[in-house]
C-alpha cells in the first residue's frame, strides 16, 4: 500500500515540476540565431551565432536586445525594436525609450494628428512628414490633438467643388479640391457641382452613372464626367440635386443606412451594410436609370447566407466539450462575397466563439488552471477559467488521501439574487471543460518548447490507483471481455485440467471503492480475471478525456485509437506491483 | 516541271519563315533586346529595358516578407517568408510578444530591390550606350547613385546617371527614371499596422483591415509552430504582400 502512495504522491509532484518547470526555463540571449534572427530568447547556445554576442539571461536584460524604438525619418517609420535590429545602414537610428509607452519622450515619434488632403490621421510626426512629401504636400501635424478620436472629428468636410476654367471650347469644369483649383489658377467654387446653372459651364445633367471613385455609392456623373451626386432616379432632373455637392453620409440622401442591394431606383450603397456599386449586367435587374447597381456581397457557405463582415465559428464552442484528437476550431468570416477562414490554434488552446450571431472571435481556452481549482465556485467561474466539475474522483493529498471538493449550492429568488448557499464536501474534480489538444508533431523551437509531452498531461489522469489483480495458480494474466463488470460476473473454477468451469453471476455491486475490486477473500473471481469498477472507470475516464487528448477517443475523422478501454487494463497497461506482501497478488 | 514547283515551294517557305521573323521581332520585346533593342529616347529605352526586372524584383520580395531570398523564414505552400516579428519563446506569465526582426522595412525592400536589379541595370546601360555608339554617336556614361523609392501607387527607380551623347550636337541626360505602377506602399502600410500589434499585443483581428479598406484582401494562416502568415492583396491590382510573425504563443496543451 505505502508502495502505492508512493507511486501515486510521485505522479502527482511530477505533474507539479512539470507545470512549474515551464516557467523558469532559462533563457540565453543570441544577438542572432544560426539561421539570421535578430535578439531571440533560446533555450540552447547551440542556436546562436557565436560571431555575434550571447548572454546568459534574457535578451531585454541586455543593452543590445532591449526594447525601445527604431527611427526612421526618411522612411517616416517609428517601429519598436531592439538596438541590434536597427540597422543605422538603412537610415535608422534608435532610441532606448519605447515611443508607444513613453509617447512625447521621442519627438519624431511623437503622435498627433496629421492632415493630408480632406483626411487625417493619427500618426507619428515623421510619419507624417514622410506621407505629406510622397503626396507632395506640406506635413500639418498638430500635436495639440491627443486621441484617435479627436484626430477623425477633425476630417474636414469635403471641400471639394467645381473648378472652373476658360478653354476654347467654352467654360469647363472639373470637380476638384478648393486649394488644388487656386493652385493650378483656376476658379474654385466649393460645394458646387459643375452642372450648377449659375456656374454657366458646358457641363450638364445627364441620366448616366458611374461607381464613385474609391467610394461604394453609385452617383450621377454628368457630360463632362464629373461625378455629380448619389443616384437618385427621381432626382435625375432635380436642378438643385445637380447644383450643390451632397454629403455621401447624408441622412437625405434616398435609402440611407441600408444596403440597397439591387435597388434599382437608388444607388446609395453601403459597403459596412453589405453591398457595393458594380455593373447590372448579369444580374437580371434593370435600374431606372444607367447600367450599374448595388452589388450584394454576401456570402453562402454550406448552403447558408452569411451577411458581408460576418463572422462564424466552423463549429459552435460546446462541439469542443468532447473534442476528438485533431479536431480544430476555425474563425470563418464573409467578405465582398468571399468566405475567408483562420484557425483557431494548433492546440484548441483557443476556440472560436460567437457571442452575438455574426461576431465571432478566436477566444483563449482557459483550461491551464482547472485542476488547481477545489471548489465549485471558483471552478465554474466562467469570468475567469472554462472548466467543468468531474465527480466521482478526486485529487490526492500528501498522504494519498482524498482532497475533497468543496461544492456550493445556492437558491434563488424570482429574480435570480441568491438566498441560501449552502457548502459541502464532494468527491470531485475541476477539470477543462473544453480538452486542449496535443502538439505532438510540435518541434523544439529553438531549445524553447516547454517540453510538454502527451503522456506527461494524460498522466495526470492516470494518477497511481491501485488494482486488486487476483492471480491464483501459475496461469496467464487477463482480464474478463468486458469494458467493466458491475453487479454481474463470470465465476468461474479452479482447473487444472481441462476448461474451466464458467457461470456468470450477478455480483451484488460494486462498492464505492477508487480501486479494483479485490476479491479474492470471497473467492468470486477466476484466473488471472479483473472485476472492475464501473464508477471507477467511468469517472476515470471522464477526468482523463477532459486533460487533453488522452484516454481512448476516436480521432476527428473517426479513426479509432490503438486501444479500447478494457485494453487499458489488461497486459503491458497495467504496472503490477505487489501489494500486501501476498506472492498472490499483483 | 517539277523543279519549277520546289523552287515556288521553297520561295513560299521562305517567306514564311521571314515574315514569322519579322512579327516575332515586332511583337517580342525581349527579343529585340536581345537582337539590339531600337532607341526611340534613352528614357524610354531604359523604361522597357528594366521595368520587368523590377516587377519581378517587386513580386519575389512581396511573396518572400520584404527579402529576395528571406534569411530567417518559414516555410508556408513551399514559399520561404521571412519572419518580420518572431520570438522563439512560450506563454508564460509575462507574455513573450515578438521581437521585430526588421524594423526598417521600406529601407530593407529598397536595399533589396537595388540590389536585385544592379546587373540587369548594368546591362541596359550598357546596352543604351553600345546602340549609341553604333549609331555613330560619342556615347559617355557616368555612373550615380541608383534610388527606389516606394510611393503611393508606384514605384520609381532613378538611376543618376549622366548619359552624353555627341554628334552633330551634343545631349545630356542627367537621370533615367523608371516607374512601376504597383500598390507596395500601400501594403507594406497595412503590413506595418500589423507588426506593429504583433510587437505589442502579440495579434490583430485581420477584418478590421477588410472593413476599413475595401480593396484589400488580409488573410492570417496559423503553422504548426504557431507562426502566423499574413497576406495582405489588393482585390484590384491583384498585388500582394505576405510576412511571417510569430508572437504571444500558448505553450502546447495550453499549459504553462
Amino acid at each position: 500500500m505505502k508502495n502505492l502512495k508512493k507511486i501515486f504522491l510521485t505522479g502527482i509532484l511530477l505533474g507539479i515540476l512539470i507545470i512549474f518547470s515551464i516557467n523558469i526555463i532559462s533563457a540565453i540571449c543570441c544577438e542572432r540565431t544560426e539561421d539570421g534572427g535578430i535578439c531571440l530568447d533560446v533555450g540552447d547556445e547551440q542556436y546562436c551565432d557565436d560571431a555575434y554576442r550571447i548572454d546568459d539571461t534574457a535578451c531585454e536584460s541586455t543593452q543590445y536586445c532591449s526594447t525601445g524604438t527604431c527611427v526612421n525619418n526618411a522612411e517616416g517609420t517609428c517601429a519598436i525594436s531592439s538596438s541590434s535590429a536597427c540597422d543605422p545602414n538603412l537610415g535608422g537610428y534608435w532610441e532606448e525609450e519605447n515611443y508607444i509607452e513613453n509617447p512625447g519622450e521621442i519627438e519624431a515619434c511623437q503622435v498627433g494628428c496629421c492632415f493630408i488632403g480632406e483626411g487625417t490621421s493619427f500618426i507619428p510626426r515623421t510619419t507624417c512628414n514622410k506621407r505629406s512629401a510622397d503626396i507632395g504636400i506640406s506635413p500639418d501635424f498638430r500635436d495639440s490633438i491627443t486621441t484617435l478620436e479627436e484626430c477623425l472629428l477633425n476630417a474636414g468636410p469635403t471641400a471639394e467643388g467645381a473648378c472652373v476654367f476658360e478653354t476654347e471650347r467654352g467654360r469647363e469644369c472639373k470637380i476638384e479640391t478648393n486649394e488644388y483649383c487656386r493652385e493650378l489658377g483656376r476658379d474654385p467654387h466649393p460645394g458646387l457641382l459643375c452642372s450648377a446653372p449659375r456656374l454657366g459651364t458646358i457641363c450638364t445633367m445627364t441620366d448616366r452613372t458611374k461607381c464613385a471613385e474609391g467610394r461604394h455609392e453609385i452617383v450621377f456623373v454628368d457630360n463632362c464626367e464629373n461625378e455629380a451626386n448619389v443616384y437618385d432616379s427621381e432626382l435625375v432632373t432635380d436642378v438643385n440635386y445637380w447644383t450643390y455637392m451632397e454629403d455621401f453620409a447624408s441622412s437625405e440622401i434616398c435609402g440611407y443606412g441600408l444596403s440597397n442591394t439591387e435597388n434599382v431606383s437608388c444607388g446609395n450603397c453601403n459597403y459596412l451594410a453589405g453591398s457595393t456599386c458594380g455593373s447590372a449586367r448579369g444580374t437580371g435587374v434593370t435600374p431606372d436609370y444607367g447600367d450599374n447597381i448595388c452589388i450584394d456581397l454576401s456570402c453562402t457557405y454550406n448552403g447558408e447566407t452569411r451577411e458581408h463582415d460576418t463572422a462564424w465559428c466552423s463549429e459552435p464552442i460546446s462541439y469542443f466539450e468532447t473534442a476528438k484528437p485533431g479536431d480544430l476550431s476555425y474563425r470563418l468570416y464573409c467578405f465582398q462575397g468571399e468566405v475567408q477562414w483562420e484557425l483557431c490554434d494548433n492546440q484548441r488552446n483557443k476556440l472560436c466563439k460567437e457571442d452575438v450571431p455574426g461576431e465571432a472571435n478566436c477566444v483563449s481556452n482557459r483550461a491551464q488552471f482547472c485542476v488547481f481549482q477545489n471548489n465549485s465556485k471558483d471552478c465554474l467561474n466562467t469570468d475567469q477559467m472554462d472548466c467543468k466539475v468531474q465527480g466521482g474522483i478526486s485529487r490526492k493529498n500528501d498522504s494519498g488521501g482524498d482532497i475533497l471538493f468543496l461544492n456550493y449550492t445556492s437558491t434563488y429568488d424570482d429574480e435570480g439574487n441568491v438566498i441560501s448557499e449552502s457548502i459541502d464536501s464532494i468527491k470531485a474534480m475541476c477539470v477543462p471543460r473544453y480538452p486542449p489538444g496535443f502538439g505532438f508533431w510540435d518541434p523544439d523551437v529553438l531549445g524553447n518548447s516547454p517540453q510538454i509531452i502527451p503522456t506527461e498531461v494524460c498522466m495526470r489522469g492516470s494518477g497511481g490507483s491501485a488494482a486488486g489483480y487476483h492471480k491464483r495458480l501459475a496461469s496467464e494474466w487477463k482480464a474478463k471481455d468486458y469494458r467493466c463488470v458491475e453487479a454481474c460476473i463470470e465465476k468461474c473454477s479452479d482447473w487444472v485440467v481441462g476448461k474451466p468451469e464458467c457461470q456468470e453471476t450477478c455480483f451484488w455491486g460494486c462498492p464505492a471503492s477508487e480501486s479494483f475490486l479485490d476479491m479474492s477473500a470471497s473467492g468470486e473471481l477466476g484466473v488471472g480475471e479483473v472485476d472492475l469498477n464501473q464508477d471507477w472507470t467511468e469517472n476515470r475516464e471522464g477526468l482523463c478525456v477532459s486533460l487533453g487528448d488522452c484516454g481512448v477517443k476516436a480521432n476527428y475523422i473517426g479513426a479509432d485509437s490503438y486501444y479500447s478501454w478494457k485494453e487499458l487494463f489488461i497486459g503491458d497497461n497495467v504496472t503490477k506491483t505487489n501489494i500486501f506482501g501476498a506472492d498472490n497478488y499483483q | 516541271m517539277e523543279k519549277k514547283g520546289q523552287v515556288t515551294i521553297f520561295i513560299i517557305i521562305a517567306i514564311v519563315i521571314v515574315a514569322g521573323g519579322v512579327l516575332v521581332y515586332l511583337f517580342f520585346p525581349q527579343i529585340k533586346s536581345a537582337l539590339g533593342r531600337e532607341i526611340k529616347n534613352p528614357q524610354a529605352f531604359i523604361q522597357e529595358c528594366i521595368e520587368e526586372e523590377i516587377g519581378d524584383a517587386v513580386e519575389i520580395i512581396s511573396l518572400h516578407g520584404g527579402s529576395v531570398e528571406p534569411e530567417f523564414f518559414s516555410t508556408f505552400d513551399n514559399v520561404e517568408i521571412r519572419n518580420l516579428c518572431y520570438t522563439a519563446q512560450y506563454c508564460d506569465y509575462e507574455p513573450p510578444l515578438c521581437s521585430m526582426q526588421e524594423p526598417q522595412l521600406n529601407a530593407h525592400i529598397k536595399s533589396e530591390i537595388k540590389d536585385y536589379i544592379r546587373e540587369t541595370s548594368d546591362v541596359c546601360f550598357a546596352s543604351l550606350k553600345e546602340n549609341y555608339d553604333n549609331k555613330g554617336y560619342s556615347a559617355s556614361l557616368e555612373e550615380g547613385e541608383t534610388v527606389v523609392d516606394i510611393l503611393p501607387e508606384r514605384i520609381v527607380v532613378t538611376f543618376n546617371k549622366e548619359l552624353t551623347l555627341v554628334k552633330e550636337g551634343t545631349e545630356k541626360y542627367e537621370e533615367f527614371a523608371v516607374v512601376l505602377n504597383n500598390n507596395l506602399y500601400e501594403l507594406t502600410a497595412i503590413a506595418d499596422s500589423i507588426l506593429g500589434f504583433e510587437v505589442s499585443v502579440g495579434s490583430v483581428d485581420v477584418t478590421i483591415y477588410m472593413e476599413l479598406y475595401s480593396h484589400l484582401r488580409v488573410e492570417q494562416r496559423l503553422l504548426g509552430d504557431d507562426t502566423k502568415i499574413y497576406i495582405i492583396t489588393d482585390r484590384d491590382s491583384g498585388d500582394k504582400f505576405q510576412f511571417a510573425s510569430r508572437s504571444l504563443v500558448l505553450s502546447p496543451a495550453g499549459y504553462c
